[in-house]
């Protein structure tokens, strides 16, 4: 792990930890001092070594065995906060309990922001629904006009459709299976999404990627049997996508939080 | 010994910071704080998704080419299988390398010998049976070879093109980065059943959407069992085969 080269990002990364690790000097001390006291302490360091021996009361014993450090692998006395080598903060128990505190309120407010995902997924079953029945019904007119329009035909005529010849039989066949088709299918994925989102209650994080990727699928296959479909209510498409993206983000995070705070009982 | 011109407390010798206060003696700027690098959550599953995502713009885009050009030359289910590996290896190699090592012998190789074989039978069966009860409800299932017959290609082609090398990415994406991906954030039950869904779901055929959700479950226990990919390959290339192989029974 290299060591830091600037302060900024690091203060930019964990804004809120960032008057926990910040030393004492820099909060309390007036702002007169320190300019002056820094040069001192190099000085110290570097020429005074030998004086402060003299002035000091003689060396203590040799440092109390310690924990290394997980940041440099200095030996770290049992009491001391900080490291001396690197300066790398110990974790208290004190900010230990901060930290936890901080992640079960953010947990706690990601959570309250993925049960809209979950509501999302339910809207998405209801607007399956209508619409396979909008498109149903639409599909059922075309098909009673063309039951009308074959009518006088008899059974074994044959017709041109989409460069295929069909016999007037089996063409009442095909209408008849495209019409359950369509009722079956968006049914269908209406009730895969009912199914998704009672399971999204339990667990988003599954679920949510599932109604992403069946969303998806149903977007693509539509497109494939009529490109005009793609840019249909390309608005609602993004927005519709967005949504999904935020979910399944939502949906790690908690899962996330949820696993640093199994760690940290 | 030294003492600390903040706090005055006794410091080691060839001390940078003060142990107690943490105060800084030669002007270096702060310590960092202490916290786990490791990756989110979120950029743990990243490039499966933005995988998946990919795969399926392109099978969509190549599709749509497809569906305007009236081209239905092999020449573009050349392309996509070029587009799709790319990208695949492309993210294994960046964003997953840990996937390769899934590249390795299993041990104990006649059980894997009978579970390939297994599995590609029993598949098999299952495909039959269930195309025989879509195919009465009116799904129309594709044939594979027709349009390497028209434009006049040896039949060996694709048996490279359709059984073998989607073998061996679709593996290497699904059982590979996306399980282990899957695996890393959640349980391994839910990786199972969500990289097969989104196996089931990148053919973008809603005919085989069932059945290849079946198919991905069953090469998902072959990785999980053998723990390696050439198992779940082997078996992916034997059913891709024989599914070929029957078309050319049923169809002369």
């Amino acid at each position: 792990m290299e060591t830091p080269k600037t302060p900024e990002p690091q203060a930019q990364e964990f804004p809120s930890n960032e008057s926990e690790s910040r030393p004492t000097y820099d909060v309390d001390s007036p702002p007169f001092e320190s300019p002056a006291e820094e040069p001192a302490a190099s000085a110290v360091e570097t020429e005074g070594t030998p004086e402060s021996a003299q002035d000091t009361p003689p060396p203590e014993v040799e440092e109390p065995p310690g924990r290394p450090c997980p940041e440099c692998g200095d030996l770290i006395p049992t009491d001391d906060a900080f490291c001396s080598g690197c300066g790398y903060t110990i974790n208290t128990q004190q900010e230990n309990d901060k930290e936890t505190l901080r992640i079960k309120r953010e947990l706690a407010s990601i959570t309250m922001e993925s049960k809209k995902s979950s509501r999302f997924i339910l809207i998405l079953a209801v607007l399956f629904a209508m619409f396979g029945t909008v498109l149903g019904f639409m599909n059922k007119n075309e098909a009673d006009k063309a039951y009308k329009a074959m009518s006088r035909l008899s059974e074994s005529y044959s017709l041109p459709v989409n460069g295929k010849r069909y016999t007037v039989k089996e063409l009442r066949k095909k209408i008849k299976q495209e019409m359950i088709l369509i009722f079956a299918t968006n049914y269908f994925l209406s009730l895969v999404m009912f199914g998704l989102y009672f399971w999204s209650r339990k667990n988003l994080f599954p679920a949510i990627v599932a109604a992403f990727a069946i969303y998806l699928a149903v977007q693509a296959v539509n497109g494939f049997i009529e490109p005009k479909t793609i840019y249909q209510g390309l608005i609602f498409k993004i927005i519709f996508i967005a949504l999904f993206i935020t979910g399944v983000k939502n949906a790690l995070k908690v899962r996330e939080l949820t696993a640093s705070l199994a760690k940290r009982s | 010994m030294s003492t600390c011109p903040h706090c005055s407390a006794p410091t080691r010798e060839n001390a940078r910071f003060c142990g107690k206060c943490g105060a800084s003696f030669t002007g270096e700027i702060l310590p960092r704080k202490p916290r786990p690098q490791a990756a989110t959550y979120i950029q743990t599953m990243a490039p499966a998704l933005y995988l998946w995502g990919l795969l399926v713009l392109s099978n969509v885009i190549i599709g749509l080419y497809i569906h305007f050009s009236k081209n239905t030359s092999p020449k573009s289910t050349l392309a996509l299988l070029g587009v799709d590996s790319f990208l695949i290896l492309l993210f294994v190699a960046i964003k997953s390398p840990r996937t390769f090592r899934l590249l390795r012998l299993p041990g104990r190789i006649p059980r894997v010998v009978l579970d390939v074989l297994g599995t590609t039978a029993l598949l098999f069966l299952f495909i039959k049976i269930y195309s025989r009860v879509l195919s009465s409800t009116g799904f129309e299932f594709m044939d594979y070879l027709p349009e390497y017959r028209n434009a006049g290609w040896p039949l060996w082609v694709p048996f490279f093109t359709i059984a073998l090398w989607p073998a061996l990415f679709e593996e290497l994406t699904f059982r590979g980065l996306i399980f282990e991906k899957l695996s890393m954030v959640g349980t391994q039950r839910e990786a199972i059943i969500l990289s097969s869904l989104l196996f089931s779901i990148i053919h973008l055929m809603p005919a085989v959407f069932i059945s290849h959700f079946i198919i991905g479950l069953a090469f998902c226990n072959l990785r999980v069992t053998h723990k390696s990919l050439y198992p779940s390959m082997a078996a992916h290339f034997l059913y891709n085969s024989t599914v070929l192989l029957d078309e050319i029974v049923r169809r002369g």
